[in-house]
């Protein structure tokens, strides 16, 4: 008996399975590849002697000492143009975590300046800086313009496990770190955000939001 | 008449299958050029509709498993993969039960039969991760579902009345 050979579905699965691997991973590395730039950033934190590198010839993350002769403390993609300063021995700082396409995540993390020990405080969050009391101000559940889930499905699925979709201003303890008030607010991540939670103290952005 | 034949002759319960496998691809075009493409991640545009439709059609627990594995990898790669492999597996291993002993494609079915309202039943409930693809992705992937359902129910009283006959 001759058996006619059937192209079924599982079939086509394993096909696509089989070039689309070859595709995708030759497309992602040749674009990460021409993205390839020669950097070397040295962004200081100020009241320390820490700074934070970008450099495509060492590893990125906070360095401790002076410029080029540092040593590596925190591997790690952070940010400091948002807003990163010490209380005590904790340094608060951004942390972006880029994915395969591309896409930046941010979460706010604290560092013990002691023990270089990074703490993940608010995953999916942006730190934005302190108010005019002091205390640290960060943005949730928004994250960076690219990755609004109203215009981008990848950031839909992200968004689905993450719990906390909607955009709010909280104020953190600076010695513990905990939320110690947040602000449901949709138009936080617009340009007068600064005048609006930076530029007032905690009592009087409570005052101002009962 | 020639369809209904041949439907019958693939069997309802592996076309729900091959639902099932259909919604699967339907995401990854997107992933497959956004690479390519990078103004496919920041507008919305025919792939990324197809992504939310497939992304919707698929079972609950599969999308949340996925949408857990991308939080915690940050890795496309990672999620087209296991999404296709997932189809994979799954079609080559319910083809062969399906095609097993008529009391393990019963059992099979009922199983998925099972599974399917259950999920239904999770899909109407007002968790915020149903409506993450917006209400029309939602809805579609409602009705393929039920559709799913129906088919399998459909397979399981035909075998019943035949075992009656």
């Amino acid at each position: 008996m001759v058996r006619t050979p059937k192209f079924t579905l599982n079939a086509l699965l394993a096909v696509v399975l089989f070039f689309s691997a070859m595709i995708f991973f030759f497309t992602v590395t040749m674009v990460n590849l021409s993205d390839r730039l020669a950097v070397n950033e040295y962004i200081e934190i100020e009241g320390t002697d820490l700074a934070v590198r970008y450099s495509s010839l060492e590893p990125n993350g906070i360095y401790q000492g002076s410029k080029n002769m540092g040593t590596l403390k925190v591997e790690g993609d952070f940010g400091a143009e948002w807003g990163t300063f010490t209380a005590g021995d904790c340094l608060y700082i951004n942390e972006y975590t880029a994915t395969d396409l591309g896409l930046m995540l941010c979460s706010v993390v604290k560092i013990d300046l002691t023990t270089f020990d990074k703490q993940v405080i608010l995953p999916n969050a942006i730190l934005r800086g302190r108010c005019a009391s002091g205390e640290p101000v960060c943005v949730t559940g928004g994250m960076l313009p690219s990755n609004f889930p109203e215009t981008n499905s990848l950031c839909r699925l992200y968004n689905m496990t993450v719990g906390r979709e909607d955009i709010t201003v909280r104020y953190l303890d600076p010695g513990t770190a905990e939320v110690i008030y947040s602000v449901p607010d949709d138009t936080a991540l617009q340009p007068d955000f600064e005048g609006r939670y930076l530029e007032r103290t905690l009592g009087e952005v409570m005052a101002w939001n009962s | 008449m020639e369809l209904i034949d041949r439907m019958k002759k693939i069997g309802f319960s592996q076309l729900c299958v091959y639902c099932y496998q259909i919604c699967t691809l339907l995401p990854l075009p997107y992933i497959l050029v956004a690479p390519g493409y990078m103004g496919l991640l920041t507008h919305r545009n025919l792939l990324s509709v197809l992504f939310d439709v497939g992304m919707a059609a698929l079972p609950r627990a599969e999308t949340l498993a996925l949408s857990l594995l991308y939080r915690h990898t940050a890795s496309e790669r990672a999620v087209y993969f296991t999404m296709l492999t997932a189809a994979l597996l799954l079609g080559l291993l319910l083809g062969r039960l399906l095609r097993a002993a008529p009391k393990t494609a019963e059992i099979t079915q009922r199983a998925l039969a099972g599974l399917l309202g259950a999920d239904l039943l999770l899909r109407v409930l007002p968790f915020p991760c149903n409506l993450a693809f917006g209400w029309a992705a939602s809805a579609l992937g409602f009705a393929v579902e039920a559709l799913c359902l129906a088919l399998l129910v459909t397979d399981l009283r035909g075998a019943r009345r035949s075992a009656a006959g």
